[in-house]
């Protein structure tokens, strides 16, 4: 995904050999109208984009329209991208999350948080993901790194990032007080961090 | 209680990162990112973790998906590039402002019969406001500056020495798409540090805001931000004006 996290990773094979063109150069290209750049931009980041936001939402036809949603977003403020904020990848897939969740949120205003919670629970987290666009080792890395976590961080990251839920709504799913869910979102995402070599 | 909340915000850095803040609990927090350097550093290293889980879901996209955004792109106008990233040295930076800041006290020389009563409508409504802004208002040494643009944007500022704390206000002020104003508080030098975010309300008054630590501020300045706020200002200031004018 990123130059700085393939060095980092000599223990595991290069996972995604770093695409020619950096994703940070394309957008700067983009930002100046550049649809050709747009469509590298397209290739590169839609497989995340589009699988972040169906592992959200879930409904295939919906995850499409935001999707196509976050994408032109990308192409209509690419000039807003700061690279001494962050990577680009990590810009792109945050539209992307904010998009799905917003969405998530204004829908369930009203509906069953806990009904559909326990459907989100009952479901296998990598089977429905995994599919032919990322590399199996990237997947593996992260799976291996998200089992490094105790069991309520596990459950509090992966609620709150793949299921759109506030730290609120996690607390109340898995009945744990407010205060214990902050902390292990953060003590967990740290943990996270580490293994995973991330360094910005 | 002050140690604690502070304490309490920080670890909001997890759901920070997960987007997994209810809207005014995000606020607080992009307040709290405003002061806090190392907060915006974790919270870097956290989003970008997220961002590897994001990658972790990757998907193909069904073909038509990409036929329908490009055709889209085709057709959507770009936003043009925000006034941000003019990086100024910090002596340029106090340079601006205090043009601005000169700027702005001849206008409010100019319009002063207006202006004065809407000074006092505004002050009328921080006395109105809770109690910390209350007893910056109600400090023996309180001291009141306003300013008016010829935009139609007031500002007024009471500061305190005594408390080390001071109170913004502003109207007129229109929101700027992923963009917040920032209130900065410059020393005799010229060194801008964060005074917090300006929150604007429906009405384009803003949410009075308290700035404390005041310390050896002279001046206080306004720039626009992008969303949730700059360690150091990266833009013009929009207004300016001395503490004790």
């Amino acid at each position: 995904m990123d130059d700085r996290f393939a060095e980092r990773r000599a223990d595991v094979p290069a996972a995604e050999p770093a695409p020619p063109p950096a994703l940070a150069d394309l957008l700067r290209q983009v930002a100046r109208g550049d649809e050709r750049a747009f469509e590298d931009v397209y290739g590169q980041v839609s497989p995340s984009v589009f699988g972040l936001v169906r592992r959200v939402l879930r409904d295939p036809a919906q995850s499409e329209e935001v999707a196509q949603e976050v994408l032109v977003e990308v192409w209509r403020s690419a000039c807003r991208y700061d690279p001494d904020r962050g990577s680009a990848h990590a810009w792109v897939l945050t539209l992307a999350h904010r998009r799905a969740v917003d969405r998530v949120r204004s829908e369930q205003a009203g509906t069953d948080r806990e009904a559909r919670a326990a459907a989100a629970e009952a479901t296998t987290p990598y089977d429905e993901v995994a599919e032919e666009a990322t590399d199996r080792l990237e997947r593996e890395r992260v799976r291996r790194c998200l089992e490094s976590l105790t069991e309520l961080q596990r459950q509090s990251v992966k609620l709150a990032y793949y299921g759109g839920y506030t730290y609120r709504d996690v607390a109340r799913l898995l009945t744990v007080p407010l205060g214990t869910v902050k902390t292990r979102m953060r003590d967990g995402l740290i943990r996270l961090r580490d293994c995973l070599g991330v360094e910005w | 209680m002050k140690r604690r909340l502070r304490q309490d915000l920080h670890t909001l850095a997890g759901p920070y990162a997960l987007n997994a803040l209810p809207e005014d609990e995000l606020r607080r927090f992009e307040e709290h990112l405003a002061h806090c350097d190392a907060c915006v550093q974790e919270v870097r290293g956290l989003v970008e973790t997220t961002a590897v889980l994001g990658s972790a879901a990757a998907t193909t996209p069904p073909e038509e998906m990409r036929r329908r955004i490009l055709a889209e792109v085709a057709r959507t106008r770009q936003l043009t590039p925000a006034p941000e990233p003019v990086f100024i040295t910090r002596s340029g930076w106090r340079q601006k402002a205090l043009v601005v800041a000169l700027a702005a006290s001849v206008v409010a020389a100019l319009a002063l019969g207006g202006f004065a009563y809407r000074l006092a409508q505004q002050v009328e409504e921080l006395r109105r406001d809770q109690s910390a802004v209350a007893a910056v208002m109600a400090a023996p040494d309180a001291e009141f500056n306003g300013a008016e643009l010829d935009n139609g944007v007031s500002a007024t500022v009471v500061s305190s020495g005594q408390r080390g704390e001071l109170v913004f206000s502003a109207e007129g002020l229109r929101p700027v798409e992923g963009r917040d104003y920032q209130l900065w508080l410059l020393d005799g030098e010229g060194d801008p540090r964060s005074g917090g975010l300006v929150r604007l309300r429906a009405d384009g008054a803003t949410t009075p805001l308290l700035a404390t630590g005041l310390g050896d501020a002279e001046d206080v300045a306004v720039t626009i931000e992008p969303a949730g706020g700059s360690p150091a200002p990266t833009a013009d200031p929009i207004m300016a004006m001395p503490l004790n004018a």
